[in-house]
């Protein structure tokens, strides 16, 4: 118990949330509220900065209440990476700007906080607080656009869904504790053993609730209708937002909960996880197939990507483990950068549906440049990035020997192509039906379209250094 | 750098170079690509020089860490197997630059993929690491996609797509087999001249799963019945110059699929399906044929003619033998320089008649006599007239095969007269006869055109007389291999 070193460990924290309350306090008074942007930016460019500090903390802070592991070393950073984007994002976005950008950007920035203590606890009741935290400022950002009716519905279809499942979740936590009597997952492992038979079905019972929870964020099947409808109606940006950070938190959580302190074969749950996976891959694909909407396409193949990802986390190996990792930050360059370009073409054609991208090499070459290699990226064609992501995932399924989920995985990712690749033709093949140049992007979207293409190309020709990260991570705890 | 990171890079170099000059100044993106191509045939020519063909080993060997964590190396080397083919890369990949000169709508985006798909295509004769043999397998789809769903004909888009999926949905199922192997091999590495040794000693059922794991890829590249449909369509609506890379350079990648992993890697499971992949080399021999000679587009007619050809290259393979595998070796070759030819004869009429349907031809030869000499070559050559190229090869496939399989080589054999028959049926039906009232206007064959064919004219004259210039390269590395795939 040492308060310094607990404040030292949450340092990151009290400085985004300054940022966000100075956020909320400019958006009243600031004369130009474009500069709350670049204040966003500048608390996650620091607390990145705080981090190194804030994990030579120690590993237990506030009663046991957060730890400091490997594991939550690369989920802050990362987190705090994905924010960084979204900012960048949501600066480009017109729809923003004539709204109360201070709240939105306060908004951003306490879900980025939540979602940090969720990924460094290794206690149920405070995940569940960090979960319900992040879902109800989600439902808030879903329906900005308050003149937008789709937009509304997000909000009120994100909130029900998500009150059904944060509820769910508590009710498997509060029989966890009814059980152990206690909510720390570091206890309870070593109370496992003692657990009578009875007691195993109540617990059996716990963590399928805890699972169906979390995979209402990780947008896994069954548990995955509200993807797409939210996607569509929310922001773009917050849409882009959803994609990625929510669901980094619940495959953190998943694999937390799911492989670090209980394993599938803890309530045999093995068989189901991978069919779970290779539903949800599958599922995802081929609904995508036949989607025109651009939000709701890439809501699909988010579901798919969730799928791919989901593979390694079902397996329950360290390989496994570590393939989603790389996985989860490679997704993040690939979606930000597809939503990035959804965003440059909706800012000045309205457009919401692939029809609309047309020509549109002629048009904006850079914005379809960057889609395509997105695109490519998500359907996992070397040597983009994201082949090396579902790479190094179909090498930890064959590791494990489930070469039937290898082949559903690979036959999966020939059928994405099949819809990336229609957008690609849409894009290059075709010729637009007015020729006009498109009007130039906003200067942050465009910095954000650069570095995406480039860190798709660079982690895809060059990947030990981001390996090396996520073994210097692992190393000294394995 | 090595000799052979330059060729793969000199492409990609050039690539870049074009990025940077103004869509508007076609004079020198021309000029750029020429040169890189140039530069490419160049090097490949010096490597020839410098090869030694006594040694059955890899030569030019350069191998440096690429991701330690999963053992892949950058690992290049060439030897017997792949020489001739990235010979054939080089030259084809200078011709059909020239030939491509005619297109006239986005040269800039044309060339930079242009480029881009013979760096694939060098690479992955000369990848000796599956890692990196997988990526440069891949790369060739991305702009093969992109040169026929662009600049193709008027069903480009559903042909571009077709081939992506078809090409796509066979390697992936090769990736499985790769890491597989990866998983099998200990340590675990994706070095092929390791795996091909640690490989030999699996059990048969595992050979028989990886074989059949890699078979598929292979299989529609080559494209063996009936994995060939996309074949038609890809090469019908392609541009001239990226039909010849496809029929001349990517259907030779399935076949040295076979040579460079299946055969060596699996030499159990090869036995076993020799039979089979036989019947099937049979099927694509006689289906090809038949199908051809019932086609009414000229270009459809070569395309399935590649398909036939295709046949003899996998009969010669599936015979086991010396004989046979020299031949089938010789035989992607000569189907490169030929079939690369007939592409382009295609396309100067084409050019002309802005049609392909053999009917609206006829007596061609009294206004375009030129013409009318290297189509009867080439398709002389095509139908296997001892004395040129395309002779030699399928004479030793056939030669092996019988050998192996007597009754199979039988019906093989027939395939060569319903060949000849449908290639007299073409110098009829475009150069003899009546002129058509259409053809008066056209224009001779140009000097540009004509220099695209000599050097191909050349070399099957040469090889077709002295195939020991070819077949000297690859005899002791078959040699060894064979042995290897006999002993097991």
């Amino acid at each position: 118990m040492n308060s310094a070193l607990d404040l030292q460990f949450v340092f990151p924290e009290v400085i985004l949330l300054v940022c966000a309350l100075g956020s909320l306090m400019g958006g009243v008074m600031a004369p130009r509220k474009k500069l709350l942007g670049f204040l966003a930016l500048l608390g996650i460019v620091s607390a990145g900065l705080l981090l190194p500090l804030s994990s030579q903390a120690g590993s237990m802070f506030f009663s046991r209440m957060l730890v400091n592991d490997p594991f939550s070393v690369f989920f802050r950073q990362l987190l705090l990476i994905i924010s960084g984007l979204v900012v960048l994002l949501s600066m480009g976005y017109e729809g923003l700007e004539n709204e109360d950008s201070g709240e939105y950007y306060f908004f951003l920035l306490l879900m980025t906080i939540s979602m940090m203590l969720a990924v460094s606890s290794t206690h149920l009741l405070l995940m569940y607080i960090a979960l319900e935290t992040v879902s109800i400022i989600s439902y808030l950002v879903a329906g900005y656009d308050k003149r937008d009716k789709y937009s509304s519905e997000a909000g009120i279809k994100y909130f029900i869904f998500g009150a059904l499942s944060t509820g769910i979740l508590l009710y498997g936590v509060t029989l966890i504790y009814g059980l152990f009597g206690t909510l720390d997952l570091t206890v309870i492992v070593q109370h496992l053993p003692a657990a009578g038979t009875p007691q195993q079905g109540a617990f059996f019972l716990a963590l399928l609730l805890i699972f169906a929870g979390l995979g209402f964020k990780c947008s896994l099947v069954p548990f995955h209708m509200w993807t797409p409808d939210v996607y569509q109606g929310a922001p773009t940006p917050v849409a882009a937002f959803f994609s990625i950070g929510p669901k980094a938190m619940g495959f953190a959580l998943l694999l937390r909960v799911f492989t670090q302190h209980f394993s599938w074969g803890t309530f045999n749950g093995t068989t189901a996880a991978l069919v779970i996976a290779a539903l949800t891959m599958t599922v995802g694909n081929i609904m995508a197939l036949t989607q025109t909407h651009i939000k709701r396409l890439l809501g699909y193949s988010t579901i798919a990507q969730a799928g791919y990802i989901f593979a390694g986390a079902a397996l329950g190996t360290a390989a496994g483990n570590q393939a989603v990792l790389i996985y989860l930050f490679i997704y993040t360059v690939m979606n930000v950068g597809a939503f990035g370009a959804v965003i440059a073409l909706g800012n000045t054609q309205k457009s919401r549906y692939i029809e609309d991208y047309v020509g549109l090499y002629k048009r904006d070459p850079v914005t379809a440049v960057a889609l395509t290699v997105c695109l490519l990226s998500l359907a996992g064609i070397p040597p983009l990035a994201g082949f090396l992501a579902k790479f190094t995932i179909l090498a930890a399924i064959v590791d494990a020997k489930h070469i039937p989920l290898a082949v559903v995985l690979v036959i999966n990712s020939v059928v994405a192509l099949y819809y990336y690749a229609r957008l690609i033709k849409n894009m290059f093949f075709e010729e637009p039906s007015s020729p006009s140049p498109l009007p130039s992007k906003p200067p942050a979207l465009q910095v954000l379209l650069i570095l995406c293409v480039l860190a798709n190309i660079f982690i895809g020709l060059w990947p030990q250094p981001l390996i090396d990260w996520l073994t210097c991570l692992f190393l000294p705890s394995n | 750098m090595g000799i052979l990171t330059t060729l793969i890079l000199l492409p990609l170099a050039g690539a870049v170079f074009i990025l940077f000059i103004p869509a508007k100044n076609s004079a020198w993106i021309r000029r750029t690509a020429l040169a890189a191509t140039a530069a490419v045939l160049g090097t490949a020519g010096a490597l020839v020089y410098c090869f030694d063909p006594t040694q059955p080993y890899l030569q030019f060997v350069e191998k440096v860490p690429w991701i330690a964590s999963f053992n892949v190396w950058y690992f290049v080397g060439v030897d017997g197997l792949s020489l001739g083919l990235v010979f054939l890369t080089a030259l084809l990949g200078l011709l059909a630059c020239v030939a491509s000169f005619t297109i006239e709508r986005r040269q800039k985006e044309y060339f930079i993929f242009y480029l881009i798909l013979m760096a694939g295509m060098l690479g992955t004769f000369l990848a000796q690491d599956l890692f990196l043999f997988y990526n440069f397998w891949e790369i060739v789809l991305v702009p093969m996609y992109f040169l026929i769903g662009i600049w193709g004909g008027p069903k480009r888009e559903y042909a571009a797509i077709k081939l992506f999926l078809y090409t796509l949905a066979g390697s992936v199922l090769m990736l499985v087999g790769i890491l597989a192997l990866y998983f099998h091999a200990a340590p675990h590495t994706f070095d092929m001249v390791e795996l091909a040794k640690t490989s030999r000693g699996f059990d048969l059922p595992l050979q028989m799963f990886l074989f059949l794991a890699f078979f598929l890829a292979f299989a529609i590249k080559v494209p063996i019945f009936p994995f060939h449909t996309w074949l038609p369509d890809a090469h019908v609506e392609a541009p001239t110059p990226i039909s010849v890379l496809l029929a001349g350079v990517l259907l030779k990648m399935g076949g040295y699929g076979f040579l460079r992993i299946s055969f060596p890697f699996f030499p159990e499971a090869a036995r076993t399906f020799a039979y089979p992949l036989m019947v099937l080399g049979v099927i694509n021999i006689i289906y090809g044929a038949c199908v051809a000679m019932a086609q009414e587009d000229f270009k459809k007619m070569i395309a399935y003619s590649s398909v036939s050809h295709m046949g003899f290259v996998l009969v010669g393979l599936a015979s086991l033998n010396l004989t046979g595998w020299n031949g089938a070796i010789l035989e992607m070759f000569n189907h490169g320089i030929i079939t690369g030819g007939m592409f382009l004869l295609v396309g100067v009429l084409y050019d002309r008649a802005h049609t392909r349907e053999l009917s609206r031809f006829g007596g061609i030869a009294a206004p375009m006599p030129v013409y009318a000499f290297f189509l009867t070559v080439f398709s002389l050559a095509s139908l296997g007239l001892p004395g040129l190229s395309g002779f030699v090869g399928e004479f030793l496939s056939l030669l092996g095969a019988f050998a192996a399989a007597p009754t199979m080589t039988m019906i093989a054999a027939g395939g060569l007269i319903l060949t000849a028959g449908y290639f007299l049926y073409i110098i009829q039906r475009v150069l003899l006869g009546p002129l058509n009232p259409e053809a008066v206007p056209y224009p001779e064959i140009n000097r540009r055109e004509i220099f695209t064919l000599v050097p191909l004219l050349a070399i099957t004259l040469v090889v077709g007389i002295f195939p020991e210039l070819v077949l000297r390269f690859q005899e002791t590395a078959v040699t060894v291999l064979m042995h290897i795939v006999r002993r097991g």
